[in-house]
């Protein structure tokens, strides 16, 4: 038998939002979705609702959190992805004070907050969000190492490629090399 | 509780490395339940029983009796249930195509044997930090390499 | 099928379809033909109306002239304002309009002269009735009797008038029966041609079909036979210069044989000039044999030499003009050729020797004319018993004196034995004696001492008369070259037997097998094969037979046979059974000759035991040697287990508590552990050793510059601490294996940062020169035509140019150990990369200055 792979690159941001929007509308309540982790509602849901919402969005795998704290780390992290995916506009001021005015909380609180609930500061976890943006350029085949770098901001290959190793322990062209071995391996087999 | 108890699972045919890997995932800060297998065969043996559940993290030895690492990572990666796991190589050799091979054939973290207890519980902390990272940021799993 | 056969052939299909249009045509004709016809028939009709109107109009006048004139008559109507006059103008239109329409009918205008003269009559009673005066009621007789007449001539008119019908309807009448015959006609005809012409365009379509499909089966064929051919089929196409001259073809098609020579698919090659692909093609003449098949346009045969890849070949090629191209085609004769070559050599050394004697012959020849004989005669000396006591010479010829170097004179008168005493002792003066007695012919020869030299002498003794006549000459040269005639001999014996003995020591043994006279010879070593003694047995075909192997007859049977149809030995191997019972291999080779088959063959049976032995070796030799390898990995991979678990135990200890240990334990520790450290590096070197020798021959294209970029990447930390500057060139792509010659760079790299300048800015220079074979200085088994070297130069510590060989060896250093932490295996590594790769490594070091490494790595 004949089969066929297709690979696919998503953009999770809208497919979560897309999975919400449809599960919330079957709830019938006024809402109003901020970034992927956080909904508002116009009141406060019944503990009924409250109920059938978790099962609903259970079934997706997305779970409702009852600490204040963790919600503000998803609202951290989203702001992060928010900041490194948007490549068009340049970076007018740094990352701490862009999120610290957009959370509204000092800087200093949040990454407390953020190196309690993770074991790992908010440093950290953008260079790990811009390596992964960072892989799936490398993976789209036109862009050179020299434009990611730019894209993503960093002040040359080498700075990029060193941040690179040390997060995977492999250089951007072993890494690339690995995948497309992959992916050329998944169509032999078929 | 900000992290549940991970579950992880380790293959390897040498005891004292067993002994020691238990030793450094008990001091490190990250809550774990660690299953050990003797070989290949026990880990797949368990991991296809029905109504397991099923570890996060698979430390698997290339070198072992009965049924090789490269065996079960070949398993794990063809079985419908198992092939979304997320396998670490915990190996001796640093041949870098054994390593690349590895790569190549679906492993997603690769743990050269360290030589001292301290960067044994560095690299198994770096692991499962990031592991916690991808499960729960947004993080594209395909992409996911490590080499330690 | 005749019929078959001419519906078939294209001449007959090119007829039917000339036919066929011929027909239509002619149907085309027939067509317009009665189209125009059918105009003139219109036209007639028309024409015929258009009378008819006439007549009536005319005869209608004629009526009106009566009637008015009798009304006038009647209404006495003298002013004459309404006469017959009136009318006469347009009489006389409609008769001449009349005229002019049957102008072309006899009958018509008869009645129409008729007419007229009864109208001239009609006119002038008219006339008369006009001028008759008015009455009131009675006209005289007269009077009446001129208006009959008026109507008799009206009614003769009106006669004549049915007269012009009648004719007119006849012609009608006439015109209508031609038409309707014509008419009736052509339309059956133009269906039956047409149907016909349709019938022969269908079997043409059939025709063409079935041809096209013969085609298509026909170059099916040709394929085949193109494809299984052991001949190498081209066909090429000439690539004009301005002047119209040929300077290049073109390689349209090839068959698939060409790829056992150019090692090129046929398909990979189409379209390819010449002058690439196989400029050999321009020396060697062939491309000259082509170009005159172009323009003189005549099927050359040559056989010439081609070499392509380091192959030689020669090719034997009949070439043929095929529309504008050549069609080439080529038979492998290199084997025959090199045998024949062979033959060549040994028919000229026999051809030497041959000439040798000959020579030798035509010397002694010479010789023999070159020399006159001496002529005496002398008369016997008697006693008085008759006793022969002496012999007195009475004569004898100038030659005398060049042989004996007595003058003529001294001699005559002379007694023998004064003159040449020791004719005693040779026997001469005996000899003489006998033939004196009994009138026998004797013949002499011996040596004398004549002249200060010896020499000898032949003498023919005859009796004349009471005396004898002695003929000699001098012989020394005669017998000399007989002499050397007997040594040629033994010689050639000599030869012979060293020649047999050849055959022996090789191996071989020859035979001729005549095809007319049916014999054969075998030569004695062929019989030594076999284990008989030399001629033991006929030389027969059939004789030998016997001692082929019976397995092997079959072949021998065969091979015996193409011999005896197509003149063919080729070359073989069959097995033999000898007459102790021994099993040889046998090679024969051979060719034919005028009639004769000349063939060797060649006892192998050692030498296919070798060559087994040779291979059981070869399987054992890789059989031990990929236990090496596995035992040298397994070695060191198990070995850095029970490493890697002490230095990991050390870490427990010194992680723990290390202050319950002295000052000096805690040194020992130290020590096992750097002792484990060292262990274990060097484990690892060894292991990337040992991985060189394993057989993967996976070489592709590898670009140097992404090699430099990778390695880069990979010693980033290290770079970046010691500070050192690259200055890159622009890299070419080498084959190689990846993961090899990264490493090689790798350890290059590592190498010159870690021995870098503490002075300088450490800086790591790397280009790359393409050179010659003949330029490169150095020392190797240089296969390649050219090489690249690419330099790798720091400006680091450096080392003695006297070492420069020593670095390169296994577990060699030129450092303390605690100087720097070298393995001494990384440069054995490299110079390991770069000897797979079929290339060479030199170091050229100038103590702090640094140090150059230069790789040559075939183009």
């Amino acid at each position: 038998m004949q089969l066929m792979r297709i690979y696919l690159k998503f953009d999770f941001n809208l497919v979560c939002k897309a999975v919400l929007q449809e599960q919330l509308d079957a709830l019938g309540m006024k809402y109003t979705i901020h970034g992927v982790g956080e909904i508002e509602f116009s009141r406060p849901p019944t503990p009924k609702e409250e109920q059938e919402m978790a099962s609903l969005l259970g079934n997706y795998g997305i779970e409702i959190m009852d600490d204040q704290q963790m919600a503000l780390v998803q609202r951290i992290k989203d702001s992060v992805t928010e900041w490194i995916n948007d490549v068009e506009n340049p970076k007018l001021y740094n990352f701490s004070t862009y999120l610290s005015e957009k959370l509204d909380y000092s800087y200093t609180y949040l990454s407390s907050v953020f190196s309690e609930a993770t074991y790992s500061s908010i440093e950290n976890f953008v260079i790990l969000k811009k390596i992964d943006f960072a892989k799936s350029l490398i993976l789209q085949n036109n862009l050179t190492l020299t434009e990611i770098a730019y894209k993503l901001n960093y002040s040359s290959v080498s700075h990029l490629s060193a941040q690179f190793k040390k997060t995977t322990g492999l250089t951007p062209s072993a890494f690339q090399k690995i995948i497309l071995k992959r992916k050329e391996r998944a169509l032999t087999q078929k | 509780m900000p992290l549940h108890t991970l579950n992880i699972a380790l293959a390897d045919d040498d005891d004292d490395d067993r002994t020691l890997f238990k030793e450094a995932m008990n001091e490190i800060k990250i809550k774990t339940k660690l299953s050990l297998f003797n070989n290949g065969k026990e880990l797949m043996d368990y991991l296809i029983l029905p109504n397991v559940i099923l570890p996060e993290i698979v430390f698997l030895d290339l070198n072992m009796p009965i049924k090789n690492g490269m065996q079960c990572l070949y398993e794990i990666r063809n079985h419908p249930r198992l092939h979304d796991l997320l396998v670490a190589i915990y190996s001796t050799s640093s041949s870098e195509a054994d390593i690349e091979e590895t790569f190549v054939n679906g492993a997603n973290i690769y743990i050269n044997k360290p030589t001292s207890f301290g960067a044994l519980k560095q690299a198994i902390e770096k692991v499962l930090q990031l592991n916690w990272q991808y499960h729960t940021s947004a993080l594209n799993k395909d992409n996911f390499l490590l080499r330690i | 099928m005749p019929i078959r056969k001419i519906t078939s052939s294209p001449k007959v299909l090119a007829v039917s379809l000339i036919l066929a249009i011929a027909l239509l045509m002619f149907l085309g004709s027939i067509s317009y033909k009665q189209i125009v016809q059918l105009g003139e028939s219109a036209d007639m009709v028309s024409h015929s109306l258009e009378v008819d109107m006439e007549i009536n109009q005319l005869f209608s006048y004629y009526a009106q002239m009566q009637s008015t004139e009798l009304k006038n008559l009647l209404s006495q109507d003298t002013l004459g304002i309404s006469s017959f006059e009136n009318y006469k103008p347009e009489v006389q239109e409609s008769f001449q309009k009349l005229r002019r329409l049957t102008q072309d009918n006899e009958l018509q205008q008869k009645i129409l002269f008729s007419v007229q003269s009864w109208q001239d009559s009609l006119y002038n009673s008219l006339k008369i009735i006009a001028d008759i005066p008015f009455q009131k009621t009675n006209y005289s007789a007269s009077d009446r009797e001129k208006i009959t007449k008026v109507s008799k001539y009206i009614t003769q008119l009106n006669l004549l008038r049915n007269q012009l019908y009648q004719e007119k309807q006849i012609q009608l009448a006439q015109r209508k029966e031609e038409y309707r015959s014509q008419i009736s006609f052509t339309p059956l005809m133009t269906l039956l041609l047409g149907m016909f012409a349709l019938f022969i365009f269908i079997i043409s379509f059939l025709q063409i079909n079935r041809q096209r499909k013969k085609t298509v089966t026909a170059e099916k064929f040709l394929q085949n036979i193109l494809s299984s051919t052991d001949n190498i089929i081209s066909y090429f196409l000439p690539i004009y210069n301005t002047t119209g001259q040929v300077k290049d073809f073109t390689i349209v098609f090839s068959n698939e044989k060409i790829e056992s020579v150019l090692g090129q698919k046929s398909h990979q090659i189409e379209q390819c000039k010449m002058s690439e692909l196989i400029p050999i093609n321009f020396e060697n003449g062939i491309f000259d044999e082509l170009s005159k098949v172009i323009t003189e346009g005549t099927t050359r045969k040559f056989e010439k030499y081609f070499e392509f890849n380091d192959n030689k070949f020669w090719f034997k090629t009949t070439a043929v003009k095929m529309e504008n191209g050549v069609l080439t085609t080529s038979v492998d004769t290199t084997a025959e050729r090199k045998f024949t070559q062979n033959l060549k050599v040994l028919n000229e050394q026999l051809e030497k020797q041959n000439h040798n004697l000959i020579e030798t012959k035509s010397f002694l020849n010479n010789i023999l004319e070159s020399t006159s004989n001496t002529v005496s005669h002398l008369i016997t000396e008697r006693d008085s018993n008759g006793h022969i006591i002496d012999f007195k010479y009475l004569f004898t010829n100038t030659e005398s004196e060049n042989l004996t170097g007595k003058q003529v004179d001294e001699v005559i008168g002379k007694s023998i034995s004064k003159i040449y005493p020791f004719v005693h002792e040779t026997g001469l003066y005996d000899l003489m004696v006998k033939c004196a007695n009994n009138g026998s012919i004797e013949i002499h020869e011996t040596e004398y001492p004549l002249k200060d030299k010896r020499v000898w002498v032949h003498t023919t003794i005859n009796k004349l008369n009471d005396g004898i006549t002695l003929t000699s000459y001098d012989s020394t040269q005669i017998i000399n070259a007989k002499q050397r005639l007997l040594e040629l001999n033994e010689q050639l014996t000599v030869q012979n037997s060293i020649l047999n003995d050849a055959e022996a020591v090789a191996k071989i043994g020859s035979y001729r097998w005549n095809i007319e006279t049916k014999e054969a010879t075998m030569s004695d070593n062929f019989f030594r094969l076999l284990d008989c003694e030399p001629n033991e047995f006929e030389p027969t075909p059939d004789n030998y037979r016997h001692f082929v192997h019976p397995k092997d007859l079959k072949l021998y049977d065969e091979k015996l046979n193409l011999a005896w149809e197509k003149k063919i030995i080729g070359n073989y191997t069959y097995r033999i059974i000898t007459k102790g019972g021994k099993v040889k291999y046998l090679h024969n080779t051979g060719h034919f000759l005028k009639t004769e088959f000349i063939g060797v063959v060649k006892d192998i049976t050692k030498e296919l035991k070798n060559e087994q032995k040779l291979k059981d070796k070869n399987l054992e030799l890789k059989r031990t040697n990929s236990e090496l390898e596995s035992f040298n990995r397994v070695a060191s991979h198990d070995l850095q287990e029970p490493l890697r678990k002490i230095q990991m135990f050390i870490s427990r200890i010194t992680d723990s508590d290390s202050s319950s240990f002295t000052e000096q334990q805690l040194q020992y520790i130290d020590k096992v552990k750097s002792s484990a450290n060292r262990m274990q590096t060097l484990i690892k070197y060894l292991l990337s050793y040992s991985r060189l020798s394993k057989k993967k021959k996976d070489f592709v294209q590898v670009d140097l510059n992404l090699v430099l970029d990778k390695v880069q990447e990979d010693l980033e930390a290290p770079i970046r601490e010691s500070g050192v500057e690259f200055i890159l060139g622009d890299l070419p792509e080498v084959r190689g294996i990846p993961f090899q010659i990264e490493q090689l760079f790798n350890n290059l790299i590592s190498n010159s940062i870690k021995y870098h300048s503490i002075l300088d800015t450490p800086k790591i220079e790397i280009e790359c020169e393409k050179m010659e074979r003949n330029s490169i200085p150095d020392d190797f088994h240089k296969k390649a035509k050219e090489y690249y070297c690419i330099s790798v130069k720091d400006n680091g510590i450096g080392f003695e140019q006297a070492n420069a060989h020593k670095i390169f060896e296994l577990f060699q250093r030129l450092h303390q150990k605690n100087e720097y932490s070298g393995t001494g295996i990384g440069l054995a590594i490299c110079k390991k990369i770069v000897e797979k790769h079929k290339g060479h490594i030199a170091a050229y070091g100038l103590i702090n200055k640094g140090a150059t490494f230069n790789i040559y790595l075939p183009v």
